[in-house]
């Protein structure tokens, strides 16, 4: 039974509930720290001088928003082969992360872009497939809730998440595989950052403060999730809720 | 985790079909679209196109080439993008983006005709992904660290055929 315990939200409620003071703490920590460095110690692009500052919100927003969505695509498949409920909860908990992540990303890019590209916004692969990102949220979220009978959105909204899933490649190589006014990744696991060290450490603060600012609200939005669906199932049968 | 029972065994071959099969189907139409996705398209796809497609307005993309740039007047200018294997004379008459210059990357919206060249509405500027603060290229090259001047030689390069 004890393997079995990670399958109960009242674990879950737990963790969750210790963990989201320290975590945003810290993560204040870490962005003032970064934000300090960004700004005072990191120097201006040769070329876009002290707009290219932007890259550090823009890129982290950017990753996590990608990340989440994975995480809330594999929880839907825990969900939907498992029957789950905590799974459920954790995705929509991501879910509503990620979208905050993915405004934060389209909006800091509207604002880098008309400086340097002059435009707010185009219709290039990168940035519509990141809009589509966006909208792929909101749909999960919205079918989620939008049935009386709750598993049935449940079940749904996971489909819609697995679905969308498909997108996340097609953002992460929109830029290699169309010509996009989007620039190609700074950044890439397999080879040597296009970026000068001088900015890299900057980045990396701002990386860690976004971690933590995910994870606490991802705790946070767990047990007001969790409080909804415990109060959509009064009275049915018990899922360990 | 337990060992999935046999129910949960068949929503996962359920799932990685379904996956699997709308995966597919989406690449798919990507592919064929693939000739439209595209945000612009080079002087070399350009100068290909047959006249018909030309009569509405595209994008087109490139580096502007050193030493065409000419002023016509306060507003108007003239200037040629360049892939590395072919070059279209532009015409403009606006604001320009900060970024603007020669050997800069562009992407301009407008009309082109074999006759008139690319007459752009529109002018954006590119820029690549690499960032660095202003002197760095020289001191690196001045340090002898090939590795960073390896790079952007062979971005440039890489540059000439993709942008």
């Amino acid at each position: 039974m004890k393997k079995k315990s990670f399958w109960q939200p009242k674990i879950w409620q737990r963790i969750t509930k210790k963990l989201w003071l320290p975590a945003i703490v810290l993560s204040c920590v870490f962005f003032l720290v970064g934000i300090y460095w960004v700004f005072e110690k990191t120097p201006n692009d040769y070329q876009q001088g002290f707009v290219f500052k932007i890259f550090y919100i823009h890129v982290p927003a950017a990753w996590f928003s990608l990340g989440l969505y994975a995480m809330v695509a594999g929880l839907s498949a825990i969900y939907l082969i498992f029957k789950a409920p905590v799974s459920f909860i954790l995705a929509r908990s991501c879910a509503w992360t990620g979208l905050l992540l993915t405004i934060i990303c389209l909006i800091t890019g509207a604002l880098w872009g008309k400086p340097m590209w002059g435009t707010y916004w185009v219709w290039d692969a990168r940035l519509t497939s990141m809009a589509l990102l966006g909208f792929l949220y909101i749909g999960y979220l919205l079918t989620g809730s939008a049935f009386n009978r709750l598993e049935m959105g449940w079940k749904m909204s996971s489909f819609i998440a697995l679905f969308g899933s498909i997108n996340l490649p097609v953002i992460k190589w929109s830029v290699e595989w169309w010509q996009t006014l989007h620039q190609p990744a700074t950044l890439s696991k397999f080879s040597v950052p296009s970026i000068h060290n001088s900015m890299l450490l900057g980045l990396s603060f701002m990386i860690v403060a976004f971690f933590l600012y995910t994870i606490a609200l991802i705790s946070l939005l767990y047990q007001v999730q969790r409080f909804q669906c415990m109060n959509g199932m009064k009275g049915k049968k018990s899922y360990g809720i | 985790m337990n060992i999935p029972t046999q129910r949960q065994r068949y929503s996962i071959y359920k799932l990685s079909l379904f996956l699997g099969l709308v995966g597919t189907g989406v690449g798919l139409i990507l592919w064929s679209m693939k000739d439209t996705i595209v945000f612009f398209y080079t002087p070399e796809k350009l100068i290909l196109k047959e006249k018909k497609d030309l009569e509405k307005s595209i994008r087109l993309g490139g580096i502007v080439k050193e030493g065409t740039f000419n002023k016509l007047d306060a507003q108007s200018m003239k200037f040629h993008i360049t892939d590395g294997i072919a070059d279209i004379p532009v015409t403009y008459s606006g604001v320009l983006p900060a970024l603007f210059r020669e050997g800069q990357g562009v992407v301009v919206f407008g009309k082109y005709s074999i006759n008139k060249g690319f007459q752009a509405t529109e002018v954006l500027a590119k820029h690549d992904e690499k960032y660095m603060p202003p002197g760095a290229i020289e001191i690196l090259n001045k340090k002898g660290c090939w590795q960073s001047e390896v790079r952007i030689k062979s971005s440039n390069k890489k540059r000439g055929g993709r942008l």
